[in-house]
């Protein structure tokens, strides 16, 4: 079920009422409805991967419990590794396994051997990698003791399919999520309405801003080799935009609806398009799987902690890691590693001389110029990049790159496009002090007229066949 | 239930759903106040309106024709040597047949109230409104295009609704009923509303096309717009049910009203129709496959430039008289 179709706008209001009036006096009865309601969102797309999502929570609810009650470190770890095991596992399957066949196959192809390739023809289950991401922390925060296991089935599968967040996150932590779940919610007025807030916004963002620049990305994807290379610039500054606006549009839905339900999810973009730097952009964008890899598989690197070969190799592979978990495609390795160049320079001088590649700048003007000069140059590197996340082959980014390059200063086309930026880039730059509360007008009047033209811009931009959020795919 | 509501929270549920009732009220007349201010930007700038209406503008067309069509049908009966003649269907009528010439030809005064993407079921609807005026009609020139036999209707649908001059007769409404766009709600509410406020501009220009409109319900694409690639082939669809049905009442309607009725089988390039099909309708038919002219002349696979249409009507003049003479 979609978050921009009709059947999710049934939906919701049905959970949110039987919820706060037939659940209301029973937390029971409330995470049960949490679970049917969750296992029927997601069953709604293909009822047949439910399984996989019950597979893996029964996994993770069963030795969790198994190394909370054991006390020998040595069976606790053995413990854990079965839940890794059988989670990467179901994951690398269904994306990966056909992605290492054909490079296995290509890698020798190129030695000069060749080999009959045994792929299999599989259906990505939706949210796959965000569920399991979630459900894997909860056994290593159990196993580190930082989380106490869930002893309560219906809870815990709640936990793990929470459908606010099934499918594209923000991928929430067991020490987060869980306590809310298990403990009795309050109807909150103020919650509530934040949560409607939210919905709306994360409606404009996806209806209007990324549904309108999708044709024209695909156009200029499509159509490549007879674009100019200033209309491929536009082409990946639109794509940027489209993901940007697309995937946060997404999780502030994700945020409103849990809202509406009482429970607070993280917050998992904070205008990564006003960052200044490519550090300062993951530290905003998606901003739960930054940390998620910080904490499960950076720290226990060594993180920053090393010398500065083995924290660069550290940061290096956190990224070619973070392009793989985005598709089981080369590109997407690429892109990764492509922010990996622009972020390891200013790691690296950070860590040898312990300050900000930028000081404080005391002139307001001149700071605001420095700042403006950072955002448009991340702009032009994040498009840059986003050729390789979007073509399907390396080499078609890499024409398109070298077109970009070699043709800068083309004539543009699409520019009547770029009003969509320009909109989405003045509300951020307004609201950037509550990301969580994007619409504080005072006055009430002002406010309701506010929400009613959001309200008339989205159904203006509503076609009749809705479009798939862009992190399903993942 | 009472108790349950206000255990939740006592005053804050009532207070979300008294918000949500306010600003429901709020909304509306917002909507109301936004028309009626957009309506009367009209006769200075269409700029508002095409602002709030993106898709209207490229369709719209039909303002000439509806006008037209209202106009004919409250004419004389008594002009047209043969009978009145309404033509139904879609672009491959209305874009490509002279009703001038057929009715030279055949002696039938003929209309055309054919749209783009119109499909039976709204086919259905127009003959409905015509027949219950005082005109007479004799004649139905009935385009069956297997094109649009699957077609939900939106195309159509906006051609008459969007841009027409009086949005309040029942054809119009059942239309919007009938679609599944919901878009058309939102333009019928917006046009019903205009049409209401004295003073404002009644139509607007829609997209700068190349559409020259001759009259009679007859628009021709003109020489000079760029041709489109034309398809090796075009493929058959399957009739819905819901087109199925409606042509069979329009048959049976015109069988109950004494209409002649001929179902066309346009002809176009590269299409090969399914005679089979349309004989189990068990209505006389015109197949137009020989009329087709050489590719020159179009446009597109379907439709034909201005300058063709001369040509194509004569040659479907030819076959209509042959079959009203058998």
């Amino acid at each position: 079920m979609l978050f921009n179709s009709f059947e999710y706008l049934i939906f919701l209001p049905l959970v949110y009422i039987l919820y706060w009036l037939v659940g209301a006096k029973k937390l029971k009865l409330q995470n049960f409805l949490i679970l049917v309601s969750s296992y029927v969102f997601y069953g709604w797309w293909d009822w047949r991967f439910l399984i996989l999502i019950i597979l893996s929570s029964a996994i993770d609810f069963f030795v969790a419990l198994r190394i909370d009650a054991i006390t020998k470190p040595r069976f606790k770890k053995a413990w854990l590794y079965v839940s890794i095991i059988s989670n990467l596992g179901i994951l690398c399957f269904f994306k990966y396994y056909n992605f290492f066949i054909d490079s296995w196959v290509e890698l020798f192809a190129g030695m000069g051997y060749k080999m009959t390739p045994w792929t299999v023809n599989l259906v990505l289950p939706i949210g796959i990698s965000f569920y399991t991401f979630q459900t894997m922390a909860y056994t290593v925060d159990v196993y580190r003791g930082k989380v106490a296991p869930c002893r309560d089935w219906v809870s815990f599968a709640a936990f793990v399919c929470f459908f606010p967040q099934l499918v594209a996150g923000p991928i929430e932590r067991a020490s987060d999520l869980l306590p809310q779940i298990t403990q009795k919610r309050k109807f909150n007025y103020v919650q509530i309405v934040e949560g409607l807030r939210l919905i709306l916004w994360g409606l404009f963002k996806k209806i209007v801003i990324a549904d309108s620049l999708a044709p024209i990305v695909e156009e200029i994807f499509f159509y490549w080799r007879s674009q100019t290379g200033t209309t491929i610039l536009m082409g990946g500054l639109f794509f940027s935009f489209q993901m940007y606006a697309d995937f946060s549009g997404y999780s502030d839905i994700a945020i409103g609806s849990a809202k509406l339900l009482g429970i607070e999810l993280k917050t998992n973009f904070r205008f990564p398009m006003l960052s200044r730097t490519m550090i300062e952009y993951w530290q905003r964008w998606h901003i739960t799987l930054s940390t998620w890899f910080k904490d499960y598989v950076y720290i226990p690197m060594g993180g920053s902690r090393t010398n500065i070969f083995r924290a660069s190799f550290n940061v290096f592979f956190i990224f070619f890691l973070s392009g793989l978990w985005h598709g089981a495609n080369w590109p997407f390795v690429v892109w990764g590693v492509f922010h990996v160049l622009f972020y390891l320079p200013e790691f690296i001088y950070r860590k040898l001389k312990r300050k900000p590649l930028i000081g404080h700048i005391h002139n307001k003007f001149l700071k605001y110029t420095v700042d403006g000069l950072q955002i448009a140059f991340m702009w032009l590197v994040l498009s840059a990049a986003r050729l390789f996340y979007r073509s399907p082959t390396i080499e078609q980014g890499a024409l398109m790159l070298k077109k970009m390059i070699v043709m800068a200063f083309t004539p543009i086309r699409y520019e009547e496009y770029l009003w969509y930026i320009v909109v989405i880039m003045v509300i951020d730059i307004l609201i950037r002090k509550n990301e969580r509360n994007p619409i504080r007008i005072k006055n009430r009047t002002l406010r309701y007229s506010y929400y009613s033209c959001l309200i008339l811009v989205i159904l203006a931009h509503l076609d009749n066949e809705f479009t798939d959020f862009l992190y399903f795919q993942f | 239930m009472n108790s349950l509501i206000f255990y939740t929270s006592s005053f804050d549920m009532k207070k979300v759903l008294y918000r949500l009732i306010q600003f429901s009220g709020f909304f509306l007349l917002f909507c109301l106040v936004l028309i009626v201010l957009v309506s009367y930007t009209t006769p200075f700038t269409p700029y508002f309106e095409k602002m709030l209406l993106v898709n209207p503008y490229e369709m719209g067309e039909n303002y000439e024709r509806a006008k037209e069509l209202d106009v004919w049908l409250e004419s004389n009966n008594d002009t047209a040597e043969n009978g009145n003649g309404i033509m139904l269907g879609a672009s491959t009528i209305f874009s490509n047949i002279n009703p001038y010439i057929l009715g030279e030809q055949t002696g039938i005064d003929f209309f055309c109230a054919a749209s783009n993407g119109q499909p039976p079921i709204s086919s259905l609807q127009l003959l409905k409104y015509c027949i219950s005026t005082d005109k007479k009609i004799d004649f139905l020139f009935m385009g069956v295009d297997h094109i649009l036999w699957d077609f939900g209707s939106n195309e159509c649908t906006s051609e008459w609704v969007v841009n027409n001059y009086k949005p309040g007769r029942k054809y119009v409404f059942d239309m919007v009923r009938t679609t599944d766009d919901y878009t058309v709600w939102v333009y019928f509410a917006y046009f019903s509303i205009k049409r209401l406020l004295p003073g404002t501009k009644d139509e607007f220009t829609p997209k700068e096309g190349n559409d020259v409109y001759m009259g009679k319900g007859f628009t021709c694409c003109d020489d000079t717009r760029p041709s489109k690639k034309i398809m090796p082939e075009v493929a058959h669809k399957t009739m819905s049910e819901e087109n199925h049905r409606a042509l069979t009442e329009i048959i049976k309607i015109c069988r109950e009203n004494n209409i002649e009725i001929r179902l066309f089988i346009p002809g176009f390039l590269n299409y090969k129709p399914d005679i089979v099909f349309i004989e189990t309708f068990g209505a006389p038919y015109i197949d137009a496959t020989p009329a087709v002219l050489d590719s020159t002349y179009y446009y597109d696979n379907w439709h034909l430039y201005c300058s063709g249409t001369t040509a194509y009507s004569y040659n479907v003049a030819a076959l209509l008289k042959e079959s009203l003479a058998k």
